[in-house]
Formats: C-alpha cells, structure tokens, sequence
C-alpha cells in the first residue's frame, strides 16, 4: 500500500461514519492509479475522469442527507414516464390472449386521466390473481416493478414474462449505459462501485441478469475488503452478470480463475512446494457440493491441482514452476489433473446438482423444500448439461414458486429494498447515498459479511436495521427536492384519485398486491382522512394533502409486509 | 443537572411519552436497567476503541534510549528531547501529552509487545484474528460477542452491546446477540417529513398500528413485531438519555470525540451498556507518517482524556474500564518514502479509575528482530483473558477456548 492521501485522512477524521473499509479504500487508490484498462469496458466509464473526480466523493454519515440532496441525478421526474420499452422478439410475444382476469385489471388500472374505479380493499388473495402472480415473480426475479410495467406483464401473462426474463440479451438496455457514463464513477472507490451497482439494479431492463448478479455474488463471492482492487471487484462483477445463466461448470472455471477470487481465497499464494487449501476447500464446501460428500485428502489433492493459477500483470497467469504435475487422486478418480479437471469431477458429483439447485430455489423461492422438489431441479441440471438458465425457468414456472409458502417468505435484502423502491416509484436519482443506506441497513455490497456471502433471512432484521429501512422509507417517501423526487400529487391527479380510500387503495395494489388486513386498510384510510378533500378544486386543498399523500406512501412502505419479497 | 436513575424511576413512562402508545407488551417492558451505585461485575462496562490500520507502537511509547531505534528509522525517529519521558528508557510521543497526565496519575497502563505468533501482515486477516481472539481464523464470532452472550437477559438491558459507527464491529458479533450501531443520535430516531415535523408523532403512532395489526401467521410476523417494539424502546432510551446529559467537558472536535460522547451519554443515562466500541482508523502510515501519526495520537489522547474527565463528572469512572487496540504495529525498519510499513507485536492502553497505572507485559528487544519486525511477547488473548476474568469476572477460558494468563492491570481496592 501507498502512502495517506488527503482523501484518507478525511476518511478517517470523520470515523465514526467511516468503515475501516473506506479508510483501506482511498489510501489503495494512489497505489493502483496504474491498473490497465483490461478490466474496465471500453464504452462505460472513462478512468481518467473517476481520478479527477476521486477527491469529491468521502462520505461522511452525518452529511449523508445533504448529500443525497446536494448530489443527486439533475435529471427532474418527467411527468409521464414513457412506457418500457420492451424489445420483444416475435417469439416472445404472447401469442395467446391473456387471461380475462388479468385483462380486466389492467383495464381499470390503466392510467387514465378522467376516471379511477379502484378496487376495493379485499381479503388477503395471496398468488390467486395473475397480477398478483406477476408482483411476486418481479419481485423475486427483478427488483420490483412500477405500474406500467405490471400493467404490461400481467397482460403478458407469467409465462412470456418468464421467457422475456431469461431472454435479456434481446432486451435493449442502452438507456442503462448512457445513464451509468454520464457519472464518472470512479471505480477505485468502493462506494462508486455500490452506486454503480445499485443503479443497474434500479434502471436495468433486464431485471432477472441483475438479480443472477445478485445471488452470485452471495455464493460465488468476493471482498473488497481483502481483495483490495476496485477495478478486480468489478470484473468480478461483471463475469458473473456475463455467464449468470450459463452452464455452471463455464462459470465456475471462470471465477476459478478470475482476479478479485485469486486474491480472496489466495490462490495466488498456492504454490506447489506449500499448497493453499481455502480455494480447494471452498470451492467443494461452498460454490458446488456442501460440506461432508468430500474428505480432507480430497481438499489436499483439489489444492495440488491449482497450484501455480495466479496473477501477472492484474489477469489470471499459470506458472508451469509452480504446479504440481503429480498424479492425484480426487473423489475417487486418479489422473494428472489441472483445476479445470477437478472442476469437471466436481460437476458430476450428485451432491453438487442439488446442492446448487437448492440454492438457487432458497434464493428464490422459499427456504427448506421438500426434497423432490430439489431432486428435480437437480436432474433437470445434470440432464442440461447444467444449464442455470434452464434450472431457472423451472423455478420460476413451478407451482412452488406460486404456493402460498412462497408469498412473502422472503425477507428483502437491503439491495433488494433500496432498488426496488427507487423502481417501482420510478424516483429519478445518480445513486449518491443509497450505498450508505445499504451499510446501515447490513449490506454492504462487494463487502460480504464472509466467504459464505451473506446469511439473510432473519439476519437482516434488528432494532438498527429495521430504523434505518424506516428511514429509508422517509428518504424516498419525502423526496421532494429537484434531484430525488417522487411526487404523488402528480400520480394522484394523473389517475383522478378523489379520496383516502382511493389513494390507499391505489398505492396498496401498487406496493403491496392489494394484500393487506382489513384493520391496516383502515389505520391508512383513517390516518389518511384529510385526503378526502381531494375531489375538491384544487384552491381549497391544503398543503397538508401533500404531507398526508406522502405519509400514507410512507407508512406503506414502512409497513412488515413491505420488508418481505 | 444529571437526572438520576432514581428521578427517572420515578418520572417512569410518564418521562415517555413517545412510548406511551405502543401496545403493552411493548410497554411494560422498563426501559432504563437497575445500575448498582457501586460497580459490581454485573454493572461494569468496557469501552474498546479500535485504532484501525496498524498503530506504529514504537513511534507511540518511544525507546529514546535505545541506539537501534535511531539507527532503524533515521527518517521518522522521534528525537530524544522531544519525547515525553515515563523513565530512562521509553517515553511518549510529544502529542501524548494527555496520556502523560494520566500517567502520572496512575490511571493509564500500558501493555508492551501484544501479539500472536506466526504474525498476519494482512489488515483483513490480522484483524480478524484480533476480532475473533482466534489465529487458525476458524471461529467466525467476536470475542465480545461471545461475552455478551453469556449476560443474563433478564435484566432487560436496551444496550448491552453498544457500537458507534455504521457497521457491526465484528469482535461484537454474536448471531445470539443484538448489538445497537449507533452512527449518530439523530440517525437513530424515527424520522419524519422535515417539512411537517408535527406530523411525524401521529405518523410513527399509525406505523405502529399497522405492525399491531399485521397478519400474525406470516413466518417473520413476530420478528417485524417484536423488533419495532426493541426499535422504539432504545430510539427512545437514548433520546431521553441524550435530553438528560450534561456533559462533564467540553469534547475535542474530532469524529472519534463525537463518538466517545454518545457512549458516554449511553453510559451516563444507565442504559446497561456492558460493551461501548467506537473505531479511529488511518494509522496505516505507509508514507510520510510523522505529521499523520502526530495528529491521530494528539486526537485519541485528547478524545480519551475528556471521554475519561466525562465519566469522572457524572460519577461513572469507577464503572468503565476502556482499552484500545491496533491490528498489528509497524515494521521497525522505516521506509523509504518516511513511513512504516506493517508489522508485528503493538502496545495496547487500559485506561481508567479501576487502571493501576504501569507497564505490563515486556518490551520487545530491538536487537533481537525477525525480518525487520518485533518478536511478541505477550499473547493478545492475554489482555482478552485480563479484561474478562479481571474486570467482568466471568472465565476466560470459556470464551477464549483454552486458559491464559492474566495482568494484573487492576487497582488492589476494586470491589469484586
């Protein structure tokens, strides 16, 4: 490491909101401001640019919500968001009529400005509606969805929609870059990686490619805090958003060999004369077959196979000196092997199709399935040749995926949290600030809590992060300024909405499915009563119509059932 | 005008009121933990402070009468007049001038040479071996964390783990324990419409409405439940705890002062805090060190020295026990661009009224190093195995996995 910049000295004065993290962060920054451009795409971001703007970015707690006004997209709300432009290809185009159901939600929810026969508050449905089926698929498979884009899918039906999320790659996603290279993120910075992230999560078309980045990066994870290299966090990052539906055995030789993984399990230190273990044994325990159907001797001979895998010049090198082109003998198999071998004998193990299988429907669906239904999964991977993409399509179309033990079974990650809300309200932002959110919250993305990703499920919640998602909630619920702005008045007028009722009504169906008790309906209509003025001229309303809309906002997006996914 | 705990007995809910609508099983819940006057182990609390980076510890207690420490580091030595003397052989950086004063006073002790054999130079892993008091790096939970979870629930406490900061320092975590991270005072509190502050009442009294009326048959029903209700109880312990200090002293302006005063405010306000953390990094002095190392020690020592003078005020010095601790020191040997690059063994401070001032521990041998870097001479679990059988009286080697031996860095009249 190089010497104290400016930058770090800032970092750590302001302590008390600065992880050690950040601290290691910008005083790696001198010392790398030479990596190559390998690990950068050409067309995204320009690295000359993130130096110039590296000294503009410490953040210090305190000033966070100054920032976030001070700092964020200049881009205002356009009044009418244009419609998502879908690039189907004519195969995915429904090609049957949706059904009736869904038609006639989407008819009454059409944004018209005249008239808005809202549903009414109704019992608990659960996944019975085709819309409600489409939330919890965006949900799960993307980062939530705003009304056009539930209108849309819903009338698609689950399964094009399905179809369409596996397909990205016909789905144009231009507007994310031309967003993303107007930032000049600095990709040294951990915090600009995290923004960078955040709003590919929040402005992607293809929602399902972020949401694989997403649980790759749980599982097949690295950290910035040993790793050490913003650009290598990146490429990481991108590998696994390139292959995130590919057989399982290209994406495994490719982080096997990709530069931030050689660094976090020291791959890079294995060497013949002292074989490393950690990428050996992780690789078995924790990226393919669980721990148990393997021995230490098994971990051992896996370790020889990898020695000499390295780096030179920041990408993967193998030293002929340092590997061990001895006989090994691995689960039960005995040959020269290299690591792409071991790979290949790992990928035909039993355990590794359930156990790679049960991950992915944990992740997505619900935790603890039945056995056959991962016995199923599973033999679906080993009869694809281990294809992701089609183990994905036969969770998402399944009946578990669907059940009522699926509904809100999911407790939101802090990254799915911020990005969906900054989605599905389509609130305009450059991301400034949202990753400090997601510290507060328990998620510090690039930065898993250990080499096993991040536990989830309960971990998520205690009497700290679940203030901090409150306030998350009064961020974006109270966005009023030019460069964060979510504006409900507009939404309230576009839709004609003329009461509490209404207006609950309306933002439940939006956040929530419709899917609320009865006696929370009524704390919300009532809490909301001074909107019932709102069929009013307009010169008779108060401003408190402004503070009650976006309290009810508010307290919906505060609510439990919203922290589930 | 400090409220006691007795006044706030007495004043009960009713000094509340942001409690006073939450349901029942919420409220009965006493918010402020019984403090016994007189600190029996039950009642202590330990304040860590971690320097993060790696402190240069021989820039920090200088050797100004050994040769080999100026001929080691020509380029950053501390000269002899300059250092500020603790007897014939080592002495404190000139910005030490606060330690120096509890120095003589005997309330600041000193262990020498703490480290682990087979030394990390890696930040990430050396201070996961610190963190989790373990050098293979197979036991995945903090030490303290581990402490917190043998403390008896049942009193009630709001905060016996208490970080100040954004993220959970990791010697603190337990996956049984609920440590609170406090970043700043107002970020812990319910926020509301900046523009409508009248409203945020109504609006956290309907949001805890909704949580009462929630479907209680969802699998996280009474976890979303049973946290607002933890969420409300210590927001609002802390508030009334914030509104009752009076600080003792007037507290540097340094982030690390800032958080060293909201543990005080915390430990003041008898909010059961058993551990208080609070983190000052930038000691990874690599280059041109001497202006960088002089300014982070004068902060630690200022904001140490008021932390202290604080408690002293309020009557809680006897109470809290505070220790530092750094990754790993410096390499003894200087670089070329002035700094040090990392190292080995580093001296770790106890301060406080229950301190018995001096040197513990032995000084590592300048003229006897392994690659450029100091030989340990005490086991870093040996302060660990120090603060938790000496100062919380519970066994170490239940926590640490095996028996060390302990320094006897405690004042004789302590009561036990």
């Amino acid at each position: 490491m190089s010497g104290l910049k400016p930058q770090s000295q800032r970092a750590s004065e302001s302590g008390s909101a600065t992880t050690l993290a950040e601290v290691l962060v910008s005083q790696q920054v001198a010392h790398d401001a030479a990596l190559p451009s390998i690990v950068l795409s050409k067309n995204l971001l320009d690295r000359r640019k993130f130096l110039i703007q590296a000294a503009a970015l410490a953040l210090s707690g305190g000033a966070l919500v100054t920032l976030l006004e001070a700092c964020t997209a200049v881009k205002p709300l356009a009044p009418s968001p244009e419609p998502m432009p879908i690039a189907l290809s004519p195969e995915l185009t429904p090609t049957v009529p949706p059904p009736p159901e869904a038609a006639t939600e989407t008819a009454n929810l059409s944004p018209t400005p005249t008239t808005a026969p809202m549903p009414a508050a109704t019992p608990p449905t659960g996944l019975a509606t085709e819309r409600a089926r489409i939330g919890h698929l965006l949900r799960r498979a993307g980062f939530g969805a705003t009304q056009t884009e539930l209108d849309r899918f819903t009338a698609m039906g689950v399964s094009a929609t399905v179809d369409y999320l596996l397909n990205y790659e016909q789905v144009d996603d231009s507007a994310l870059e031309a967003r993303l290279n107007g930032l000049n993120l600095d990709l040294e910075k951990l915090v600009d990686l995290q923004r960078w992230w955040l709003l590919q999560m929040i402005y992607s078309m293809r929602p399902l490619q972020e949401k694989m980045t997403l649980f790759w990066h749980g599982l097949l994870t690295s950290g910035f805090s040993k790793v050490g290299k913003g650009p290598y966090m990146y490429a990481q990052n991108q590998l696994l958003r390139k292959l995130c539906l590919s057989p399982y055995d290209q994406l495994l030789k490719a982080i096997a060999q990709d530069a931030a993984m050689l660094i976090w399990l020291d791959s890079q230190v294995n060497k013949k004369a002292a074989p490393n273990e950690n990428f050996a044994r992780e690789l078995m325990e924790l990226f393919s077959m669980g721990i148990g159907p393997y021995t230490e001797g098994d971990v051992r001979q896996s370790a020889r196979a990898f020695t000499g895998w390295g780096l030179r010049q920041k990408v993967f090198n193998f030293t002929p000196e340092q590997h061990d082109f001895g006989t090994k003998i691995f689960l039960g198999r005995s040959g020269n092997f290299d690591g792409n071998d071991i790979i290949d004998i790992i990928m035909e193990q039993p355990a590794t199709a359930e156990f790679i299988s049960r991950k992915l429907f944990t992740f997505f669906a619900y935790d603890d399935p039945a056995p056959e239904v991962v016995t199923k999964l599973a033999s679906t991977f080993r009869n694809t040749q281990y294809s992701i993409k089609e183990v994905m399509r036969e969770i998402l179309i399944s009946p578990e995926f669907y059940s009522a033990k699926a509904y809100r079974a999911k407790i939101k990650s802090p990254a799915e949290l911020i990005a969906g809300m900054v989605h599905t309200l389509e609130i305009e932002t450059d991301g400034s600030g949202l990753p400090a959110f997601a510290d507060r919250m328990g998620q510090s993305l690039f930065n898993p809590f250990d080499v096993s990703g991040w536990p989830g499920g309960a971990v998520w919640i205690n009497s700290n992060t679940l203030l901090q998602r409150l306030n998350f909630a009064n961020r974006v619920s109270t966005a009023r300024s030019r460069r964060f702005q979510f504006t409900p008045v507009e939404t309230v007028r576009r839709l004609g909405l003329s009461s509490a009722d209404e207006v609950v009504t309306y933002f439940v169906h939006l956040l929530l499915d419709s899917n609320i008790s009865v006696q929370e309906h009524n704390i919300l209509v009532a809490f909301g009563q001074g909107l019932n003025i709102l069929g009013e001229p307009l010169g008779s309303q108060s401003p408190s119509v402004d503070e009650k809309l976006r309290s009810v906002v508010y307290l919906i997006l505060a609510a439990p059932e919203y922290q589930l996914a | 005008m400090v409220i006691t705990r007795r006044q706030l007995l007495k004043g009960g809910i009713s000094l509340l009121p942001a409690l006073a609508f939450l349901s029942a099983p919420w409220r009965r819940e006493i918010l402020f933990a019984s403090s016994a006057l007189a600190a029996t182990p039950a009642d202590r609390t330990l304040v860590v402070v971690q320097q993060a980076g790696g402190n240069d510890g021989l820039n920090t207690i200088i050797p100004y009468s050994d040769g080999h420490y100026y001929d080691l580091r020509p380029n950053i030595a501390i000269p002899q007049e300059e250092v500020l003397p603790l007897n014939n052989e080592v002495g404190f950086h000139p910005e030490l001038v606060k330690f120096k004063t509890l120095w003589d006073k005997g309330n600041l002790a000193i262990v020498e040479g703490v480290g682990y054999s087979l030394p990390s130079l890696s930040h990430f892993q050396s201070m996961d071996i610190w963190r989790f008091a373990d050098p293979e790096v197979k036991v995945r939970q903090g030490w303290l964390g581990r402490y917190l979870e043998t403390l008896d629930g049942s009193r009630g406490d709001v905060f016996p783990g208490l970080a100040v900061g954004r993220t959970l320092p990791l010697e603190l975590y337990s996956p049984q324990v609920s440590v609170t991270i406090v970043e700043s005072l107002s970020l812990y509190q319910f926020q509301g419409d900046s523009r409508y502050p009248d409203a945020t009442q109504g609006r956290t009294e309907a949001l805890s409405g909704i949580y009462d009326a929630a479907p209680q048959d969802s699998p996280y029903a009474a976890l979303f439940h049973n946290t607002l209700g933890a969420t409300h109880q210590s927001s609002a312990a802390l508030m009334q705890a914030d509104k009752a200090y009076q600080p003792g002293v007037d507290y540097p302006d340094s982030s690390l002062a800032g958080g060293l005063r909201i543990l005080a405010e915390a430990i003041t306000g008898n909010l059961g805090v058993r551990v208080g953390h609070v983190t000052i990094g930038g000691w990874d002095t690599h280059a041109n060190q001497k202006p960088d190392h002089a300014r982070l020690l004068r902060t630690l020592s200022e904001a140490l020295y008021a932390f202290y003078q604080d408690l002293k005020a309020h009557g809680k010095d006897g109470d809290v026990l505070i220790m530092t601790w750094s990754e790993f020191g410096r390499r003894v040997t200087s670089n070329a661009s002035d700094g040090t690059d990392h190292g080995t063994a580093v001296p770790v401070f106890f301060l406080g009224t229950p301190v018995k001032g001096g040197f513990y521990g032995q000084r590592p041998d300048l003229g006897s190093l392994s690659s450029n870097n100091l030989r340990f001479t005490t086991d870093f679990r040996t302060v660990y195995a120090t603060v938790l059988e000496g100062w919380f009286k519970t066994p170490p080697d239940a926590i640490l996995g095996k028996q060390f031996e302990t320094l006897p860095i405690f004042n004789a009249g302590m009561p036990v």
